[in-house]
């Protein structure tokens, strides 16, 4: 009872600082900032928008054609009068074949250019029964792109890999991946419509994602990441395999494409969720630490301290107070900020989705964006509570504002800088029983991305478990309070 | 009814082989104001901050209202109010944000904080942010904190520091009226004497962590009542006097602590036909031990 009337006292006397207010503003407008960034991106374009000029160039083929018209022999004015009709045909019904995914029409529209040219190699009169087959050919060509039938374009293909296995121009291995591709590409309609229609880009991204996958489990080696797989490794890339196709069954695409509706809202609000959480977290952090390094050394070197252990309490119970209450200030904040945070996501990108997948007892589970947004908060607490302890610890031992100040920060923003140098030339393996590599929970509780199809391990260097990095971070809390207690207990007050 | 609020046993407290408090022990009862008189640098506040127990005690005991300070910490200091050093408060908070802390801590209800605010005349300027008092004000609003929760004990460390002299009358007679009629145990500790005259009813000198004597106040009106006679045979005037009066000899001089008329004596003396070459009421005793130590000190 008496504990909780000190913990009343602390938060009220920390809610009145005015470090509170500055530093909890700063994390709001980082909110703003990273909106600003986004837009900026937005506006600027410039990474996905292209000027397609398939038809103006085709239109300029048309001409060129046209013009090798007069002189060209009466054979050869067929192969062109072919070639100006492809031309004309895809201007016509819109294909654009210049463009990066015109859909498989596009594709078929190439073909038959390359088929036209094929057929102006072969002589009329020596080969016969070739010419008739190039002429068959690019008739079937000409009735797929006519019957705008997906089916029959897979179905075609397949035959062209079949021929080709006879031919054993492809060993069996090949031919069974490549029929596989026409199965998947057939299930998923990969390339079935123009990239701007439909996100058909991300399908294929994950699809080939999935082959390669399989590829990499079956070598039991990395060749990204330059190392074998352990047991964990291949559950991981199995789970992202699930995903994968979770996604391509449930139209569910990843964020780094073009949405289905046509927009690029979710790739903004992945990306504005990139700087805005940790952004306002930094400034969180930063809060915590002018607390907690001014909590004892400030009562201390004020005097106030005096009045507050004259009162009929065990020391530790105002030690235990100060911190209780910035645990529960800070768990507090975060939850605002997070929620203020997914407000601002639905408004400024019109409650488009960034849900996170996972895999749970072989499922595929969807977690809300906002959920997942929330998530991504909490699971930055550990970090700055561990700072918290550290600052307390250090304004307990020294008694002074600065210096505690001074080292807190130095290890908040120094020392994580510093060994992650240090790492890119020399691999010091004992460095990951230090709390400083294992903050990264984020990675470890959701290891998957919801922005590219591949896992989002990035910390290259720490590949330690979820369970391992909490054992850490509970041992250096455990280690800090002992340190903490035990100094505020002992010392006098002078 | 006096019972002891406060005792000290044999205190000791060293800072390395620097010994800052020397086997002090001192007692102080309820309805008392207990003068902790001595030069700056004396162990005042070292003693007052081990009352408190914000430091430690490296021998002896203390005790408030029998409860030692170290082994039942949490109920010693219920019987506490104190300011320890200056009246230092939460700046960035108002005078009633800051009552309302230890409000809450002591469960004190809101006619009581109004009354205590009242009695250390702070009314005006209760919600202005503690930044902008004077350090009188600090002093009055410290002294609110201290009384809010009814201690038996009240410690003010060098209390009319920062006080104009209204000030100083005002706290004297606040203090008076509380050990008198409230019958709380005041322990005030100062470095004038003449502050502490008019304030207390007992006083112990202090330096260099001793207590070099204590000196009971209240029984004198005028707070002197020894006199020196030089007179023709000491020897036999002594023998006469001794059970009517204490008696010293110093210097050649008979030094005589009387309560009653002086004449008396006197005339006791003349009866004898022992002849008076010099009568005179000996000096502050008081104040002549503590210019000895501060003398000294310089």
């Amino acid at each position: 009872m008496g504990l909780i009337k000190l913990i009343i006292n602390e938060c009220i006397k920390a809610f009145k600082k005015r470090s509170i207010i500055i530093f909890f503003t700063l994390s709001v407008v980082s909110f703003f900032l990273a909106y600003g960034i986004v837009f900026i991106e937005k506006n600027s374009n410039s990474k996905y928008t292209y000027v397609d000029n398939s038809i103006e160039s085709m239109q300029f083929e048309i001409n060129m054609l046209k013009g090798e018209f007069k002189t060209a022999t009466e054979e050869k004015q067929i192969i062109l009068n072919l070639k100006i009709k492809t031309y004309e045909y895809a201007i016509k019904n819109n294909i654009q074949i210049r463009s990066v995914n015109g859909g498989y029409r596009a594709t078929l529209i190439v073909q038959l250019l390359a088929e036209e040219e094929v057929l102006n190699s072969i002589d009329k009169n020596t080969s016969k029964d070739e010419y008739t087959n190039q002429i068959e050919k690019i008739d079937k060509i000409q009735k797929i792109l006519d019957d705008n039938n997906f089916d029959e374009y897979i179905a075609y293909n397949k035959e062209k890999i079949e021929k080709d296995y006879n031919d054993k121009l492809i060993t069996q291995e090949e031919y069974n991946t490549k029929i596989e591709e026409q199965d998947l590409s057939l299930k998923y309609e990969i390339d079935k419509y123009p990239v701007d229609s439909d996100g058909i880009s991300w399908k294929k991204v994950l699809l080939y994602d999935s082959l390669k996958i399989d590829k990499t489990i079956e070598n039991g080696y990395d060749y990204d990441k330059k190392e074998y797989l352990t047991s964990d490794g291949i559950r991981k890339l199995q789970e992202q395999k699930m995903i994968n196709t979770y996604r391509l069954d449930n139209k569910v695409p990843s964020n780094n494409v073009i949405n289905s509706d046509g927009n690029y809202n979710a790739y903004y609000r992945w990306s504005y969720d990139s700087f805005a959480i940790p952004l306002s977290m930094f400034f969180i952090a930063l809060l915590f630490i002018v607390l907690a390094t001014s909590s004892i050394s400030e009562e201390t070197s004020k005097g106030t301290v005096k009045f507050l252990l004259i009162t009929p309490f065990k020391r530790y119970k105002i030690l235990l107070a100060k911190l209780t209450s910035y645990i529960l200030i800070l768990i507090i904040i975060t939850l605002v900020l997070s929620q203020v945070n997914v407000l601002l996501g639905n408004m400024l990108f019109s409650n488009t989705s960034n849900d996170y997948l996972y895999v749970n007892n072989n499922k595929v589970e969807v977690m809300h964006t906002d959920i997942y947004e929330t998530l991504q908060y909490i699971l930055k607490l550990p970090e700055i509570l561990i700072y918290i302890l550290l600052g307390i610890t250090l304004s307990t031992l020294t008694r002074n504002t600065a210096i505690s100040n001074t080292f807190t920060v130095m290890a908040y923003i120094g020392v994580p800088t510093a060994i992650y140098i240090i790492q890119q030339f020399v691999k010091l393996d004992f460095l990951k029983y230090l709390p400083f590599d294992n903050f990264d929970l984020r990675s470890k509780v959701l290891p998957f991305d919801t922005y590219t199809s591949t896992l989002a391990i990035n910390n290259s260097y720490n590949n330690t478990t979820l369970q391992f990095s909490l054992i850490v971070l509970g041992i250096t809390a455990f280690l800090l309070l002992v340190t903490m207690f035990e100094s505020f207990n002992k010392k006098d007050i002078i | 009814m006096s019972n002891i609020i406060l005792e000290l046993k044999n205190v000791t407290k060293k800072y390395g082989k620097k010994i800052i408090i020397d086997n002090l022990s001192l007692s102080v009862e309820s309805g008392q104001v207990y003068g902790f008189l001595g030069p700056n640098g004396a162990g005042k506040t070292t003693t007052i901050k081990m009352i408190v127990g914000l430091i430690s005690i490296d021998k002896g005991n203390i005790r408030i209202n029998g409860l030692d300070v170290t082994k039942k910490h949490e109920n010693a200091m219920k019987n506490i109010g104190a300011i320890v050093e200056n009246p230092d408060l939460y700046d960035y908070l108002s005078g009633m944000e800051n009552i309302l802390l230890y409000a809450r801590i002591h469960s004190i209800k809101k006619d009581r904080i109004n009354e205590v605010i009242e009695l250390v005349d702070l009314k005006l300027r209760i919600n202005d942010k503690v930044k902008k008092y004077s350090l009188g004000m600090k002093q009055r609003l410290g002294l609110a904190v201290a009384l809010l929760h009814n201690p038996k004990l009240l410690i003010l460390d060098e209390p009319t520091n920062g006080l104009d002299p209204a000030g100083i009358k005002k706290l004297r007679d606040t203090l008076k009226e509380l050990a008198h009629k409230e019958n709380i145990a005041v322990f005030v500790s100062s470095h004038m004497l003449s502050e502490m005259q008019l304030m207390c009813d007992k006083v112990a000198i202090i330096d260099g962590g001793k207590i070099i004597k204590v000196d009971d106040l209240s029984n004198t009106e005028n707070g002197n009542n020894q006199y020196i006679f030089e007179v023709s045979d000491i020897d036999n005037s002594l023998r006469i006097l001794e059970d009517k009066c204490i008696c010293n000899i110093t210097n050649n001089t008979l030094i005589i602590q009387y309560d009653d008329k002086i004449s008396n004596i006197i005339k006791e003396l003349i009866n004898n036909d022992i002849e008076i070459l010099g009568f005179s009421k000996k000096e502050d005793t008081l104040e002549e031990e503590f210019l000895k130590i501060t003398g000294g000190i310089k």
